[in-house]
């Protein structure tokens, strides 16, 4: 990093925090500190949803893993339009009708008070886990370009977002979150431009591809069906709509985004917005990287991506053979890719045939010398399974990157980052207060509530701090933050299968189901080699029929015999209570009916 | 008891009262958006298909 770069990263972050914190002027009511005043644009809600969602992860993790593994995670995201398609025609519709503040709060609504807070609760431990993986992300950059250990930077990254979070509430998130995309898409445009501009000048872009497509790089769809691949079309359609429906329908961070909306219009527009442009940006995201494996076609990479393990290396006395093994499996790989070039250029098919050939065979040898380095780490007392996926980009940027660019770059990842913690610290907080607190205290005054729901926030960005020490144990982050997440999604989501579509389930049999799909899914985490994509579908299944089951053995589960206490019955908000707490209102009483049956 | 089980399968969502359902800014009708999009993804799978079959 160089003055430019710290003048380009200081000036991006405390433009956007000043931006954020000058719109979110006024936030001192509960309903203008969680929700705007429900008086946001759809573009505004849009690109925060797209904020919350695109993490520093995206970046760090999914470059680097379409390096090492090609474009096939795109297929992840191609359930997602499905889901936006239902959540539009459901969840947000009954959400805005019912004015809640959560999502669970609406749960106490169709079913009863214990249903609400087991789902609050299973938001609250997973939201807080991925929080910490989120945060942690880029302390890891910070560690790889500062050299300071990364408790340092997770403890520094944590007290930056949260006392942003704490001061603006949601509308100071939501406006930030708009910047925060501004420079994540020019970022991720330079970041292309460079890459392609830093490749040999007998290479042209056609080339590039070409040479991606060889290396398979380019496997975008994979058409093939198995249980245990996490990246193919139907695991990304079937295990992909159910994963985005949890987490766009039940999970508070998502959702606080587009309870923040105008209208239902406005919402589903936000919504729709993320539906149309989600997979095109994970598609360039991932294209990024397969181009900066082709840079390091020509370019020789580090043997291990992350400088602190590599050193710890070095002194072995196995170190030089592997060293020597890899740099001549590149420079056979080197003249391989050439030969592949010169054929493809000169429409040789056989000669494309043998280059590739020989590519592949250098390429393996590459592959067990870097697999030998990484057995090194763990015999030299670093992680078991080391992984340094995560490493790949930041390696690149920080390294082939011209002045100014490096600190765009970086840019990006804290704005990814500040986007979507402080949406998740914000949205655990609300859940906190709004679920948890108020019940315990319902009489008090807006003014203490919105001090509760600062305390809250302070509360989780300290939590996740402490988790995120966790991460790096957990695999390339970008799938450790979509595992935690399936342990505990399917479970909603069946929830609030149940509570949209089934009028005769009540409060105790979807109690019982939650539970029974909590189980389901760490039965299968810990005993089988199901892809976590699958766990969200079996969550909700388990939920959903066992939830039937019990309504249908004991009739008396129904809807009428929970202990539902009314419409009468929620906390008040003080002066709000009117307007946001829905059913002590008549119109929330008149509208909770026809749920009810 | 089949006739209760099967009652619980109803699609039970509340029908959205017409001054909330607005209709969208264009193309008319809510469905018609929604298939606009379901296309859209169709195409784009199609698209993601061709370019893995075009450079593998």
């Amino acid at each position: 990093m160089r003055t430019l770069d710290w003048v380009v990263l200081v000036t991006s972050l405390v433009s956007i925090v000043a931006y954020g914190l000058y719109r979110s002027r006024g936030s001192n009511t509960v309903d203008r500190y969680l929700l705007a005043g429900r008086t946001m644009p759809w573009y505004a809600m849009a690109l925060s949803i797209m904020a919350t969602q695109a993490s520093a992860i995206t970046f760090i993790s999914t470059t680097g893993q379409s390096y090492v593994d090609g474009m096939r995670f795109v297929q992840f995201y191609f359930g997602l339009p499905i889901a936006m398609i239902v959540i539009c025609s459901t969840a947000v519709p009954l959400f805005h009708r019912a004015k809640v503040y959560t999502a669970y709060e609406y749960l106490e609504k169709r079913f009863d008070g214990k249903t609400r807070t087991l789902a609050s609760l299973i938001f609250l431990a997973q939201r807080g886990l991925s929080a910490g993986l989120t945060i942690y992300a880029p302390a890891l950059v910070l560690s790889v370009i500062l050299g300071w250990p990364e408790r340092n930077t997770t403890l520094l990254m944590g007290a930056t977002v949260v006392s942003y979070t704490v001061l603006g509430g949601i509308k100071a998130v939501t406006w930030s979150d708009v910047q925060q995309m501004c420079i994540i898409f020019l970022g991720l445009l330079v970041s292309l431009i460079t890459v392609i501009v830093l490749l040999p000048k007998a290479v042209s872009f056609g080339d590039a591809v070409f040479l991606a497509g060889a290396a398979g790089r380019l496997n975008a769809v994979t058409t093939n069906f198995n249980w245990n691949d996490r990246f193919n079309i139907w695991s990304g359609l079937l295990g992909g709509t159910f994963l985005f429906l949890s987490y766009f329908g039940c999970d508070q961070s998502q959702v606080q985004r587009y309870l923040t909306g105008r209208s239902v219009t406005e919402s589903r527009l936000s919504l729709l917005f993320n539906a149309v442009a989600k997979i095109p940006m994970q598609f360039f995201i991932l294209f990024i990287g397969a181009m900066v494996f082709v840079f390091y076609l020509f370019a020789q990479p580090p043997l291990l991506f992350q400088h602190a393990e590599l050193a710890r290396i070095e002194g072995r006395g196995e170190y030089p053979a592997v060293a020597d093994r890899y740099s001549e499996a590149f420079e056979d790989r080197r003249q391989a890719t050439k030969a592949l070039v010169e054929a493809h250029h000169a429409g040789d098919n056989a000669a494309v045939e043998r280059a590739t050939g020989e590519y592949r065979v250098a390429q393996k040898r590459m592959d067990a010398a870097r697999a030998e380095a990484s057995r090194l780490v763990t015999l030299s007392g670093g992680e078991k399974d080391f992984s340094d996926t995560n490493y790949i980009f930041l390696s690149f940027v920080t390294k082939y990157l011209p002045v100014g660019v490096v600190g765009l770059v970086i840019a990006v990842i804290f704005a990814a980052t500040m986007s979507a913690s402080s949406g998740e610290i914000n949205s655990l907080a609300t859940v906190t207060v709004v679920d948890m607190y108020r019940r315990l205290r319902p009489r008090a005054s807006d003014h203490h509530y919105v001090t509760a729901s600062r305390f809250a926030t302070l509360f989780w960005g300290a939590y996740a701090v402490l988790f995120a020490g966790w991460g790096k144990r957990l695999g390339p982050l970008i799938v450790a933050v979509n595992v935690v997440g399936s342990l505990f999604y399917g479970s909603l989501l069946g929830c609030f299968v149940l509570a949209f579509g089934f009028r005769r389930v009540g409060g105790t049999a979807t109690f019982v189901g939650m539970i029974a799909g909590e189980a389901a899914i760490f039965w299968a985490f810990f005993f089988t080699n199901i892809s976590w994509l699958w766990y969200n579908v079996l969550g909700c299944a388990a939920v959903v029929g066992t939830a039937l089951a019990i309504t249908y053995l004991w009739p008396n589960s129904g809807p009428n015999s929970g202990p539902n206490s009314g419409p009468n019955s929620g906390p008040n908000w003080g002066p709000n209570s009117g307007s946001s707490s829905g059913p002590s209102s008549a119109e929330g009483a008149r509208e909770r009916t026809p749920l009810r049956g | 008891m089949r006739s209760r089980l099967f009652n619980c399968h109803y699609v039970l969502m509340p029908p959205v009262p017409p001054d909330h359902d607005e209709p969208p800014p264009f193309l008319g009708t809510w469905r018609r958006v929604y298939m606009a999009i379901l296309i859209y993804l169709g195409a784009i799978i199609a698209g993601a298909y061709l370019f893995t079959r075009a450079y593998r």
